[in-house]
Order: C-alpha cells, then sequence, then structure tokens
C-alpha cells in the first residue's frame, strides 16, 4: 500500500511541496496535467466519488472516507497560506474558493439574432410619415379612413413590440448598437466577448474571493497601507505584508496586461474614494451580472447608442440607379462650368489670341455636351420616377386584373352555357364575380371627382421643378464666369456686392420683371433641403424630383452618414414600394409585390430595382374548369403542403423551430428568390420590418394563414439547404 | 419682345400649376439668373479706371450716382437690359422643352418596349 501523502489540514503546516506546472495533488499521488478544478464541487460529483473510491480503496479502511481529498490545484499556480509566504494553502481550509474556472470548456457559440424591435419602431415612423403625405391628397372619408387604418396599426405594432420583447427576454439577440443580449444573464456585452469562454469569468470577482480585494473595494490590509500619492500620477505605494504580494502575483500570473492595469487602476481609484458594492458593480467592465437596485430590480448595463455622423461606404451597385447617375451628370455638368468660365475670362485679355479663343470654344462645346448628358439623365430620372408613381400603379394593376378577370369569366360562363353545369365551375364563376366587383370598388376610390383617372399625379410640379433647375443652372453659368473674374481684379467685388446688396437698383434687374415686383433675391432650394423639407424624402408621386436629385447626390458622394443612409433607404424603399391592395397582389400572382431590401442589402435594391422594370405576364385561365385560377404562368412544380402549428405566427414559428430569424435580409431574399414558385406578400417586408400576409403555393392557391405561411417557409428553408 | 405680362411669363415658363407664392419664388430666381447675366455684360465692358470710379460712389453710397455711371457705358442701357431678360427667358423656354421632349422620348420608347413584350 502506498502512502498515501500527508494532506494539508490546516493553515500555517509547513514542508509541503509547491507543485510544479502539470502537478496535482491527489490521493494517488497521479501527476495528471491540464486538469482543471470543477466550479462546484458538487458538479463533478462522479470525479469526487471517484476519488474517493480510490481512497477508500487505497486506505482499505472507511475511517477516513469522510475527508475529502485533496482537489487538483490549478496548473501552474502556487498556493500560499495566508501567513506563511512558502506554505502551501489548504485548498479544504473552511472557506474554500469556489472561484475555479468552469469545467465547460469553450463556450458554445451562441446563435445571436437581430433585435428586430428597432425594425418595428422604425416602420411605424414610416407608417406615421406616410400618412403625413397622404394628408395632403386625400381628404374627407378617404382621409378618415387611412388615419384610423394607421391607428390600427400603429397599436398592433405595439403588441408585436411587446410580444417581441418579451420573447427576446429568453433569447440571446443583437440590439441596434450591436451589443449581444445574454439570455441568461440578461446582461448585454460587446458582440466580440459574447462568445468568450466562460474560464474568462469577472476579474474582480475572482480576486474577491482570492481575499485580494474587500466586498467593498479595498481589504483591510489595503486600506491600511496604501497611500494613494498623486491621483494623476497614479503612485501607489505598498506597506503590506509580503503574503498579500506574494498571492497577488499568483493571481496576476496568468493575468492579461490590461487586468493587470484595471486592477491597479481600480486600486488606486478605491483609494482615493469611498466606492459603494453598487457604484464598483455598474463601472466594472468584467462583470457581467444585472445590477441590483435597491430596488431590487435588474437593471442593464448601458450601451453606446449610434453615432449619427458616423460614416459609412454607400455601395457600388448603387451607381446603377437613375438618381446615382443624375448626380454624376450634374457635377460634371459643373466641372465644365468652371473650365467654361475660366476660358471666357482667359479669352477677354488683350493678348488672348487665337489659343485663347480656340480655348474658349473648346470649353464651349464641352458645356453644351455636358448640358447635353444633364437633358439625357433627366430624363431618365424622370421616367424612372414615373414607373414609380404609386398611385399609377395601383390603377395599372387593377386595371390589368379586370382585364384579365374578364376574360377568364368569359371563357368560364362561355363553358357554363355550353352545358358545363359542374359544381366547380359554377364556384369559380361566383368567385370571380366577387373579384370583380370588389376591384371595381377599389378603383372607384382612385378616381376623381370629375370620373376621370389622373395617373400622371403632379406631372406639373416636375415641370416646374426642372425649370427652376435649368434657371439655376443658367445662373450657375454667369456666376461662376462673374466669380473668375471678380477673382482677378479684385476691384471688381465691391462692386458686385454692392449690387448683390441693392438689387432694387435697376441695373440688377431685367425690366419686365422688375414690373412684377420681383427683386433678384434667388432662393434655389439646396437638394438636401428637400431631403428634410419632406421629412425621410418619402416618394409621394411626382413631387419627389427634388428628393430624387438629393438622393443621387448623397449616393453620389461614395460615403455618406448614418442618418443620411437611413433617408436615402427610406427614399429607396418607398420609391419601391406597391402601394395598390395587397389583394390585387395576391390574385394576380403574377404582380408579386415589390420587396426592396434595405440599403445594407444591396443585392435586395437592385433585385427589387430588376423587377420594378420587368415586364409582367399575366397568366391566362386554361379551358379545364378544374385548374387553380392562380396558376402561375411559369411551370413550377405543384406543391402539396400542409399547414404546420398555425397557434406560431411565421417569425416565432422560424425563430423557435428552425432557428432562422427571417428577419435577417439574406434569409428574406432566400424565401422571396425561392426556386419552388412559392409566392409571398406581405406588408413592408424590406429590411424585415413587416408583416407577411398571405403565400401563394403553386398547385394549392393562396393562403393567409400561419399554419400554411409556416409550412411554406420550412419547405423553402429545407429545400434550399438541400 | 412686347413686354410680357405676369401672366404671359408665367405661362411661358409653364408654371401655371404652381401656387402664387411658388410662382413668385421662382420668377425671383429668374431675377437672379437674369440680374448674373446682367452683371457679366457690365463687368466685361468696365475698364478699371471705370471700377475705380463705381468704387468711389459706392464708398459714398451714392446709389442714383451708379446707376448713371453704368449706364452712360452702354448706348441703350434699358434695351441692352430688357434684351438680356428676354434672352435669358427663351433660353430657359428652349431648354426646358428640350428636356420634356427628352422625357416623352424615353417614355414613349419604354412603353413600346413594354408593349411588345
Amino acid at each position: 500500500m502506498e502512502d498515501i501523502p500527508q494532506q494539508p489540514n490546516h493553515p500555517g503546516e509547513s514542508d509541503h511541496p509547491i507543485l510544479n506546472e502539470g502537478e496535482i495533488l491527489n490521493v494517488d499521488d497521479q501527476v495528471s496535467s491540464g486538469e482543471t478544478l470543477p466550479q462546484d464541487a458538487s458538479e463533478n460529483s462522479s470525479a469526487l466519488d471517484e476519488e474517493q473510491t480510490n481512497y477508500v480503496t487505497a486506505q482499505g479502511s472507511t475511517e477516513q472516507e469522510d475527508e475529502l481529498p485533496a482537489l487538483p490545484v490549478p496548473v501552474g499556480t502556487t498556493a500560499f497560506s495566508t501567513n506563511n509566504p512558502a506554505s502551501v494553502v489548504d485548498v479544504n481550509s473552511p472557506e474554500p474558493s469556489v472561484n475555479q474556472p468552469s469545467y465547460e470548456g469553450p463556450a458554445e457559440n451562441k446563435v445571436i439574432i437581430d433585435d428586430p424591435v428597432e425594425d418595428i419602431r422604425n416602420r411605424m415612423e414610416k407608417r406615421k410619415d406616410n400618412f403625413d403625405v397622404q394628408k395632403f391628397y386625400l381628404s374627407g372619408k378617404q382621409l378618415d379612413d387611412a388615419e384610423n387604418q394607421l391607428k390600427a396599426d400603429l397599436a398592433n405594432d405595439e403588441v408585436e413590440i411587446q410580444s417581441m420583447q418579451d420573447y427576446l427576454k429568453t433569447r440571446d439577440y443583437k440590439d441596434a448598437s450591436g451589443n449581444v443580449h445574454d439570455a441568461t444573464t440578461h446582461a448585454f456585452k460587446k458582440e466580440e466577448d459574447a462568445n468568450k469562454p466562460k474560464e474568462e469569468e469577472p476579474f474582480f470577482e475572482k480576486l474577491k474571493n482570492k481575499k485580494l480585494l474587500g466586498e467593498d473595494g479595498l481589504i483591510d490590509e489595503w486600506k491600511k497601507v496604501i497611500k494613494a500619492g498623486d491621483e494623476e500620477s497614479k503612485i501607489l505605494e505598498f506597506d503590506i505584508e509580503d503574503e498579500i504580494l506574494e498571492r497577488l502575483e499568483t493571481e496576476l500570473k496568468d493575468a492579461s496586461d490590461d487586468q493587470k492595469m484595471r486592477f491597479f487602476d481600480r486600486i488606486h481609484a478605491l483609494a482615493h474614494k469611498d466606492v459603494s458594492p453598487e457604484e464598483e458593480a455598474v463601472t466594472a467592465e468584467e462583470s457581467t451580472e444585472p445590477v441590483v437596485t435597491d430596488d431590487n430590480e435588474e437593471t442593464e448595463q448601458p450601451y453606446e447608442a449610434e453615432d449619427p455622423n458616423q460614416e459609412v461606404e454607400v455601395p457600388k451597385e448603387l451607381d446603377a440607379l437613375a438618381e446615382t447617375q443624375m448626380a454624376k451628370v450634374e457635377e460634371e455638368y459643373l466641372e465644365s462650368v468652371k473650365r467654361y468660365a475660366k476660358a471666357k475670362v482667359d479669352a477677354e485679355k488683350i493678348f488672348a489670341g487665337k489659343s485663347g479663343k480656340q480655348a474658349l470654344e473648346e470649353a464651349s462645346k464641352d458645356l453644351q455636351q455636358k448640358f447635353d448628358n444633364w437633358i439625357n439623365a433627366n430624363a431618365e430620372l424622370v421616367v424612372s420616377l414615373k414607373s414609380k408613381n404609386a398611385r399609377g400603379n395601383a390603377i395599372s394593376d387593377l386595371t390589368a386584373e379586370l382585364d384579365y378577370l374578364r376574360e377568364n369569366l368569359t371563357d368560364l360562363e362561355a363553358q357554363r352555357d355550353a352545358g358545363n353545369s359542374s359544381t366547380e365551375l359554377a364556384q369559380q364563376i361566383e368567385e370571380l364575380k366577387k373579384q370583380e366587383a370588389e376591384d371595381n370598388a377599389l378603383l372607384e376610390e382612385y378616381k376623381n371627382e370629375d370620373g376621370s383617372f389622373n395617373k400622371e399625379l403632379k406631372a406639373d410640379i416636375v415641370k416646374a421643378d426642372i425649370m427652376e433647375r435649368l434657371i439655376e443652372m443658367s445662373k450657375n453659368v454667369d456666376d461662376a464666369v462673374l466669380e473668375e473674374r471678380v477673382s482677378r481684379n479684385s476691384k471688381f467685388a465691391k462692386f458686385n456686392n454692392w449690387v448683390t446688396k441693392h438689387p432694387r437698383t435697376r441695373l440688377g434687374v431685367g425690366l419686365a420683371l422688375t414690373g412684377m415686383g420681383v427683386v433678384g433675391a434667388a432662393t434655389f432650394n439646396a437638394p438636401l433641403v428637400a431631403v428634410s423639407a419632406l421629412g425621410r424624402g418619402l416618394l409621394s408621386g411626382f413631387g419627389s424630383y427634388n428628393v430624387s436629385r438629393a438622393i443621387g447626390e448623397m449616393i453620389g458622394r461614395g460615403r455618406m452618414k448614418r442618418a443620411e443612409l437611413t433617408s436615402v433607404t427610406n427614399y429607396l424603399e418607398a420609391s419601391n414600394s406597391q402601394t395598390s391592395s395587397t389583394r390585387t397582389s395576391k390574385r394576380v400572382g403574377a404582380a408579386a409585390a415589390l420587396i426592396v431590401g434595405s440599403l445594407t442589402s444591396v443585392l435586395g435594391v437592385l433585385n427589387s430595382h430588376a423587377e420594378l422594370h420587368a415586364v409582367k405576364h399575366i397568366p391566362k385561365l386554361a379551358s379545364n374548369p378544374t385548374q387553380p385560377i392562380n396558376t402561375p404562368l411559369l411551370q413550377t412544380p405543384k406543391l402539396s403542403l400542409a399547414p404546420i402549428d398555425n397557434n406560431q405566427l411565421p417569425w416565432d414559428y422560424a425563430m423557435n423551430n428552425l432557428h432562422t430569424n427571417i428577419s435577417d435580409p439574406n434569409v428574406l431574399h432566400q424565401l422571396i428568390d425561392n426556386k419552388l414558385g412559392i409566392k409571398f406578400v406581405g406588408n413592408n417586408l424590406s429590411g424585415g420590418s413587416g408583416r407577411i400576409f398571405s403565400v401563394h403555393i403553386p398547385g394549392q392557391g393562396v393562403f393567409t394563414d400561419s399554419g400554411h405561411i409556416n409550412a411554406a417557409i420550412e419547405r423553402i428553408l429545407g429545400s434550399e439547404a438541400a | 419682345m412686347a413686354k410680357l405680362t405676369r401672366d404671359e411669363l408665367v405661362k411661358k415658363l409653364e408654371i401655371e400649376s404652381l401656387d402664387f407664392a411658388s410662382q413668385q419664388a421662382m420668377l425671383e430666381n429668374l431675377a437672379a439668373a437674369v440680374s448674373s447675366r446682367l452683371m457679366n455684360k457690365i463687368t466685361e465692358k468696365l475698364s478699371d479706371e471705370d471700377i475705380d470710379q463705381l468704387n468711389e460712389l459706392i464708398d459714398k453710397d451714392d446709389q442714383d450716382g451708379v446707376e448713371w455711371y453704368i449706364k452712360s457705358k452702354f448706348e441703350h442701357y434699358d434695351e441692352m437690359a430688357e434684351a438680356t431678360e428676354e434672352e435669358v427667358i427663351n433660353e430657359l423656354v428652349e431648354n426646358s422643352r428640350r428636356a420634356n421632349e427628352a422625357i416623352e422620348r424615353l417614355q414613349n420608347s419604354s412603353n413600346s418596349a413594354q408593349a411588345q413584350n
């Protein structure tokens, strides 16, 4: 029988070995390496049991069964008693350290979802902005209906936020600032810290447990001996027992430089002031525990808000937009203006000669060319704006749907008249008639008071906006020449300023205009002013020419601030969203909802543009009356999906059962661009901030219940993964 | 060009659909553009000595004196000013016509392409 090494039972005993790296004390005196201690002895009761068994076996006696065998000491550490720096600490002392590294090993990477509450709030703001715009062109009952709809939508959004927040309390998620919420501790951490293994437990907590820091910040020993010195110089003088310093050395041996610095900073700060435990907890960077206030309510760590002035790079793919091209052309035009101005004033010199005149001629040609480019880019932009005219699109869609319905109805009625008396045929005819009536009613809403449809709303305003821009461009040229002239002869400056300040002089203004009471005070709206004036730059029809120019300028700069990014995103979403009735989209099928990704998902934006300009095919109903009405033109396989869990909303179902966040732009596009022919219709699905209203499943039809939507989502994500 | 009335000018610029205040703002901008054109024509004609003389008058805050001096440098200043105004307006109307024609051409072309599909 081997002698069992003498275990240190009491503090103060000497002559116990200092462990070398890799050595542990155990009852079998086996040297093993790399093993770390359990956080809680009870967690590794099986290990202890094994030790106990070994002990008993080795001893052959049960007398010492109640004595706990020595636990392995962490690798690379030395243990000290409180009094004798050379002695070994009794790890079985009355107050064993519970601050042991976890056995859990590397923590699993958390599944972190994005906080969707922010998106809901943004959606609510957009609803309000939309309503503000609607107030300009709606009135009477339409306006009341719109207001009631807004209230109902906002109320629904609030309910959604509340349920989302309740749900999020139990999830790991990333908020708008990029901080990660821990489902277990309910605290927020920076993302890079979220997946750190638990071995990196709070550093200061460990020091407290090692009696190197007290509950109130400083242990008595520190308090007695610290001379804080100059607060700014961070000089600390200690006169403290060696044992404490050596124990400190042990704990700091494996600490990072950052942790060491923070420890000393903490000591220094504590030495200068009294710090309450709560304050210390709040300011501790290491603490991941929720802060408990006097009311015993948990509060969360504050985190930095986003800086709205932070610049982000604009994706190059947005260069293709008409707005961006317009901005580029305008910039080139203005550069050409400068060259022209210089050439013109050069040519006025007495000794300008032939070369001066030639340079002026070339500059004039270039200016003319750049202006022609402007004319073309302007046309592209306006036509692009026209295609985004929401009301016009709604009228076009409804008209197209009615044409389709009437055509199919005619076919079906012809079959009925020919003798087909099947129940299905009769049902289909009835359904089509009902839809026709609904669409007619909707079309009525779009009629003007005189009964006409004015598709091209506010076209005159665009014309006026263009005229204003042309006036400004004309002034740009003359101002540039004047500026060039003044810069070369400062004597002109005084005169120029004087005329500006005395606009009523007949020198500065044409006679006709003078007679009209104008004085020549230019009030051109800078494009970016137009954006702020219209709130978030929502497209309300044609009156957004200046806004679109402003958007183009923002994108054309290549970088923009976060606040501008929001404006541009809202503009692109608003300009691409389909505002016609969702029923229209559902029934026609081919007129799929236009879903625009946010600016952060450029591919979504470009896809939406492609979709916007794509030609729409209207499927023709086959003569077979049993064929579903909503058969899409494309030959996609027919599906037969049974509803799944109708009690869960699609987002919940995807998160809980598929472990996927369908608000994520990548996932959203996967759903939208699926190869199964499944079509979703929703409200403001861009960026995942909306809601799916219905799903069209090829071969089955259109469904609005969560069960079928969930089934469709699962089918898509499952098949795409395969 | 016969002197335009306000209504005639508004019609010529195709800004009838705007409200009065917006029209007025547009006309102010137009006047500023005309002013810039006029100033260029004036400064192009003035010599250094002329400028010195003008600056003296400005220092004395002699507004009438400045006006008289400028007009004396042009044989028929009022006609020149009127012609400049007309020139700017006509340019704008022509440019606006080109811009709107380009829009219409592109729109028709786009509609044709869709119809063919």
